[in-house]
Formats: C-alpha cells, structure tokens, sequence
C-alpha cells in the first residue's frame, strides 16, 4: 500500500508530470516564471488549490454523483467546486492576512480557471482512486508544476542575459527551452520504478 | 426509455442548480463575514519590501501612495531614480591583474579571482548589464568604460540585481553628483590599481559642509531633502570621482580633453 503511494507520488510528480507530459496549466507556467522571487507563491498556491480542491471533489463524487449516476456532470460540479474555493481563499487572504495577500494574491485568479487543477481532480474521479491516492496524487501533481516552474524561471533568468537571435527573444526561446525539458521529462520511465518498488 | 434520460438530465440541472445557488449563498455569506476589517487598519499593516518595483499588481502600486502618502505614482522627476555605476575604472584606465581568455561576461569573470582587474570591487566591464538593460541606456565610451545615460534609464534596477560586484547603484535624478568610485581600501592600494579611484583624502568633506563624507576610505553623499550644489566640491576633487548625474556623457568628454592635454 506504502509503495503504492510512492509510486503514486514519484509519478505525479515525474512522469506524469502535469505541465510537460499532458500540458495541463501552460499559461500560467510562462506567465509566472519570469523571476525566480515569484515562483515560490505561486508554486505554493498551486499546490494549497490542488490538495484542497481534490479533498473537497472526492466525496462530492463518490457519494453523489455515482449513487445519482450523474457522473455526466461531473465537470461543472468540479468547476464550481474549484472556483469556491479559490475565492474563499481570496476573501481570508484579503482580510485576514493583507500582507501574504500582497504577495500572492495577484495569482489566485490564475488558479480559478486553471486547467491542471480541473484536470487534476478529473484524473482523480476517473481512474478509481481511494482517497489517500486521490489526496496524494493532486498534492504531488502541484510539487511538480512546481519544480518545473522553478526550474523554467531559473532557465528564462539566465536567458535574459544570454545572447539570443533577436528573432527568438522572450517568448519563442522559453517555448524552445520547454520543449527540451519535456523530452528530458520523458526519460523517466514508469515500469522501471515498479519494478523497482513493488 | 427515452423519457427515462430526458428526466435523469432535468434532475441532474436542477440538483446542479441548487448545488450552484448553495456555493453562492455560502460566497456571499462569507463575503459579509469576512470584510469587516477597517480599511485604517489594513494600510497600516501594509508594508514596502525591499524591492523598488516589488509589486504584486498594478493595483496595489497604486494604492501604495494612497496609503502611505508615498510619492510612487507622481509624474514629475523629483523622486525619480536611476542606475549609476559607481565605477569609472572599466575598460583600458584600470590596472589587469591577469589576462583571462574565456566566455565575455562578467558572471564567469567574477568567480574566477572576483575578475581580471586589479581592483576587486570595481566594475569588471564586460557588459552584463548592458545585455539586461531594456532601455539600451547602458553605454560604452572610447576608451570602453560603461556609463548609464540618465534620460533614457527608466530606473527599472535590473542592472543593480544583475551586477555581481554590486557596484551599480539607484541614485535620485535630482541629487545632483554621485561617487563613481567604490574602493573602500587604503590610499596606497587604491593608488596602486586604479587612476580613477576614491583615495578618501577628504577634501570633499571638508568644502561641502556635510552633504558628503568619508566613511571607510570612501566618499559617500547623503541625498536629503534639502540638497546642497556640489559643483564646487566636485572641481575640487583631486581624483575627479565625483560626477554629475544629469550630464555625465558632457562631464565625460571633458574629462577625456583634460586626460589629454595632462599628457
């Protein structure tokens, strides 16, 4: 069970890493990685929206929508569910705590019509996961939009400096250094990490 | 059987539609509950952070003089700010230490010995900042120091974030002159590295009547709300480090035709 998670981590995170092998939330991924000093609120808030989202979506599905056999409104119920959240987390970051507010406010309506979470919680309902699978699996997702967003704003931080075809700067050379770190992404290999721990 | 489906979805959109109106009304319930805050209260808790531009939105740059009081938003040049490099050394008027025949930038060069000059703290010249700078206002004179051009610097600090000795600095438009020196070490090495260098000798402090000062070997002006014309301490400056803001691309040339006619 113990290992099954691991697996269950190890590939959210790498294999089937939301940004680079079912390009899920490619937006806000070269939106919000132009400085290394953002990266981190709107890497945690991904992650927050993720967990939160899929914890809440799991018995909204398993004990509504099956018994009702409704399942054919499952992505509306997730939209609303997802947009719920992401504004009561907006309203007690703008009243209670302005300050961390200040710092990621600007990216909670980036999160409200974000694909990865939506795709995130869909996966969720679809491929019969229990609940610590599904939580594991939407909190390791958000780790590794995560790390390739800071390892994307650590990349087009160098490129700022770099000399780059006048032709290629900003946009298309960030676009070129995702797509080699995709093909990079896609040299982990899931039989190989069974093998290895079940 | 068909009945049976047109039914199942009319249930479906009317649960979906009451489970809708409950999010709102719980939206909505929050909303009240929450937003009691006085505003008085929120701006004091706002705070600054280091960052010149480290905002999150344009709204909060916005609100910020609302706030505070602040002067972000102000049209007029009396709180503008922009980069100076605090060096005149660069390029062929300070002392090589070793010649170093790898990639040109001053990234690579800072970690091989802090650069090839003799002077460690100084501008290593091979123009990161001048690749980073968005407005082209970094540029190189003919005898390739680098120099910021204050009418077109927007005062953005990329290059002060990019610079690895530091040595650029964000300096007000209207403080009139600034150091172009950063040596901090004693008269004899400064002589030893550099033609251009702050020797600290103090004849600066003496006839500006405390606007400038010398702390750690180095002559430092205090911008302050009242600011006093430096024109004639800056004549007086023995190693000609102390330069104007606004005309530095003139006060450079003359400099040049001076050099020339010593020699």
């Amino acid at each position: 069970m113990s290992g099954n998670l691991f697996i269950t981590a190890i590939a959210s995170i790498f294999i089937n890493n939301v940004v680079l092998t079912q390009f899920m939330g490619v937006s806000p991924f070269f939106g919000a990685s132009k400085k290394m000093s953002q990266v981190k609120n709107m890497g945690i808030i991904v992650i927050l929206v993720m967990t939160l989202a899929s914890i809440i979506a799991y018995p909204v599905n398993y004990y509504f929508l099956v018994p009702m056999d409704l399942k054919f409104l499952c992505i509306l119920f997730f939209l609303i569910i997802i947009t719920v959240i992401v504004q009561v987390i907006e309203l007690l970051l703008k009243n209670k705590m302005p300050l961390l507010y200040q710092s990621v406010g600007i990216y909670l309506p980036y999160i409200a019509a974000n694909c990865a979470v939506l795709g995130i919680v869909l996966q969720n309902s679809e491929s019969n996961y229990s609940f610590i699978e599904a939580v594991v699996h939407a909190f390791f997702s958000g780790l590794g939009f995560f790390l390739v967003l800071f390892i994307m704003a650590a990349i087009r931080e160098k490129l700022d400096m770099a000399e780059v075809p006048k032709a290629f700067k900003g946009i298309p050379i960030a676009f070129i250094s995702a797509g080699l770190m995709a093909m990079a992404f896609l040299a982990v290999d899931k039989s190989i990490l069974i093998k290895l721990f079940s | 059987m068909v009945l049976n489906m047109i039914l199942k979805s009319f249930v479906g959109i009317l649960l979906f539609t009451v489970f809708g109106f409950l999010c709102a009304l719980l939206l909505a319930f929050l909303a009240r509950l929450l937003s009691a805050a006085p505003d008085e209260k929120i701006g004091g808790m706002m705070k600054p952070d280091g960052e010149e531009y480290g905002y999150p939105g344009c709204s909060e740059y916005a609100y910020k003089p609302v706030r505070e009081d602040s002067d972000t938003c102000l049209p007029h040049d009396t709180f503008r700010k922009v980069a100076k490099i605090a060096c005149l050394a660069a390029g062929t008027s300070s002392e090589i230490e070793y010649i170093f025949d790898g990639a040109d930038d001053c990234y690579t060069l800072f970690h091989h010995f802090s650069g090839d000059k003799k002077c460690k703290v100084g501008c290593i010249g091979y123009g990161d900042c001048k690749k980073i700078c968005p407005m082209n206002a970094i540029k190189t004179d003919s005898q390739g120091r680098l120099w910021i051009d204050s009418g077109i610097c927007s005062g953005c600090g990329k290059c002060v974030s990019v610079c690895p000795t530091k040595v650029i600095k964000l300096v007000p438009l209207n403080g009139g002159y600034f150091v172009a020196c950063s040596n901090y070490e004693e008269e004899r090495f400064v002589r030893e590295e550099c033609k251009w260098g702050c020797t600290g000798c103090g004849i600066c402090e003496h006839f500006s009547t405390g606007a400038v000062t010398i702390k750690d070997n180095l002559a430092v002006i205090s911008y302050g709300e009242n600011s006093v014309d430096l024109q004639s301490t800056a004549s007086k400056c023995p190693a000609k480090v102390i330069i104007p803001i606004k005309e530095q691309k003139a006060y450079l040339f003359s400099l040049k035709e001076n050099t020339a006619m010593q020699k």
